[in-house]
């Protein structure tokens, strides 16, 4: 079988971040950390070809370089790809699992292996991604190829792959029926039990987790402010113009404000799919109170209402895609020097 | 929906009037309620110059 192992600068000995912009380059047979892959994965399967990128370069310019990593990779014909592993270095694994990903869209099975807390893990589509979890160094390299191999010949052989837990590899938020012999009260008695004789229980539906973060401490005078307008209300101009979605949000938006002081029915509304939007139709301030922030501004109670409203919509959104548009929101807020808001919500 | 926003960590929250319309009063004529939302907004304007310790809930005035 031929494998195609991707690496960056530093893993394929050329230097640190003097050389981290190179652009994409092949090397026949294993390199660096290519060469235990290479033993690790028997006598049936060989690294054909390596292909190198600069971290920065791959940062710098993702789309280019990921065409041009699958063209170095995609001439190689291989049967699997094994990318990495990146550790918690977050431009490296960025890489490893766009160019995972890219070639899992092209039908090669990829695998990566990176630390749970990479943040490249965050700007690839997780339900294409095969990675195994790994230490933040490069101290477990060993460990991490076994279980990469592991994962990667599983995948390019006749048995399927089973759960992440079983297996080893990171949960990519795919939901799979299953048919159960025990019916769910059975199930959930039998995890009772074990939590309370104290064994160990593995639950069937992890709960989500959320950040919690300490209250900020407004800059200044609220009075001396200028105060930003956010809503998870899917309020839009009449007719929808830049197609929010109504459910599943990822996207955020801003529209300018200048020259209104009243949100009206059928100049504004909302396409939110979570509640009967006859009320907001009828007078958008109901959820984005244009009309009161403007006579509060006009008092002085604060500064100044930013020119523009942001919108996203909060109806079946994902905790992840929910977090991504309000960090973006705030950057851009801050981009901006506003330093408050008003988030209105259903 | 407060206690969404208290579950996902929101720390200054002001309980509106209605999931359909939290900052208006739909059934009680315009000027009533163009009042209820300069007060909920008001409040929720004071309360982000408040210093919180903690999450603030303001509940809905009955």
């Amino acid at each position: 079988m031929r494998v195609v192992h991707y690496i960056n600068q530093f893993f394929a000995g050329m230097g640190g971040e003097e050389v981290a912009d190179s652009a994409p380059m092949v090397k026949e047979g294993s390199l660096g950390p290519g060469r235990l892959l290479d033993r690790l994965l028997g006598e049936n399967a060989e690294v054909v070809a390596t292909v190198i990128c600069g971290d920065s370069y791959f940062g710098e310019n993702t789309d280019r370089a990921t065409r041009e990593v699958m063209e170095l990779i995609l001439a190689q014909r291989p049967e699997l790809v094994v990318a990495g592993p990146a550790f918690n270095a977050g431009r490296y694994g960025l890489a490893c699992g766009t160019v995972a990903v890219a070639c899992e869209e092209q039908g090669i099975p990829a695998v990566t292996g990176m630390y749970p807390e990479n943040p490249g893990l965050e700007s690839v589509d997780r339900t294409k991604l095969y990675a195994v979890p790994t230490k933040p160094t490069g101290a477990g390299m060993g460990e991490a190829l076994e279980a990469m191999v592991r994962i990667g010949l599983k995948r390019t052989g006749e048995e399927p792959l089973g759960l992440p837990g079983e297996e080893g590899y990171l949960p990519r938020g795919v939901r799979r029926n299953a048919l159960c012999e025990q019916m769910a009260a059975e199930r959930a008695i039998d995890q009772l039990l074990r939590k309370i004789r104290g064994e160990a229980y593995t639950t069937e539906i992890p709960l989500p987790s959320y950040d919690r973060v300490p209250p900020s401490v407004l800059s200044g005078a609220l009075g001396d402010l200028e105060l930003a307008l956010v809503t998870e209300a899917s309020v839009v101009p009449f007719g929808n113009p830049d197609r929010l979605e109504s459910a599943r949000g990822t996207r955020w938006l801003r529209y300018p404000l200048d020259g209104l002081d009243d949100l009206r029915a059928g100049e504004y509304m909302t396409v939110h799919g979570g509640f009967d939007n006859a009320d907001v139709n009828e007078d958008p301030d109901r959820v984005l109170p244009l009309d009161v922030m403007r006579e509060l501004a006009a008092e002085g109670m604060i500064g100044h209402l930013h020119d523009h409203y942001y919108v996203c919509t909060g109806m079946a959104t994902a905790i992840q895609e929910a977090e991504r548009i309000g960090r973006e929101i705030a950057a851009d807020l801050l981009k901006r020097s506003i330093h408050a808001v008003l988030v209105t919500s259903t | 929906m407060p206690s969404v926003a208290m579950n996902v960590g929101a720390n200054r929250i002001v309980a509106g009037a209605a999931i359909a319309a939290p900052l208006g009063l739909p059934d009680e004529g315009p000027e009533h309620e163009r009042r209820f939302r300069r007060q909920l907004v008001t409040r929720a304007l004071e309360l982000l110059a408040e210093k919180v310790e903690a999450q603030t809930l303001v509940p809905r005035a009955s």
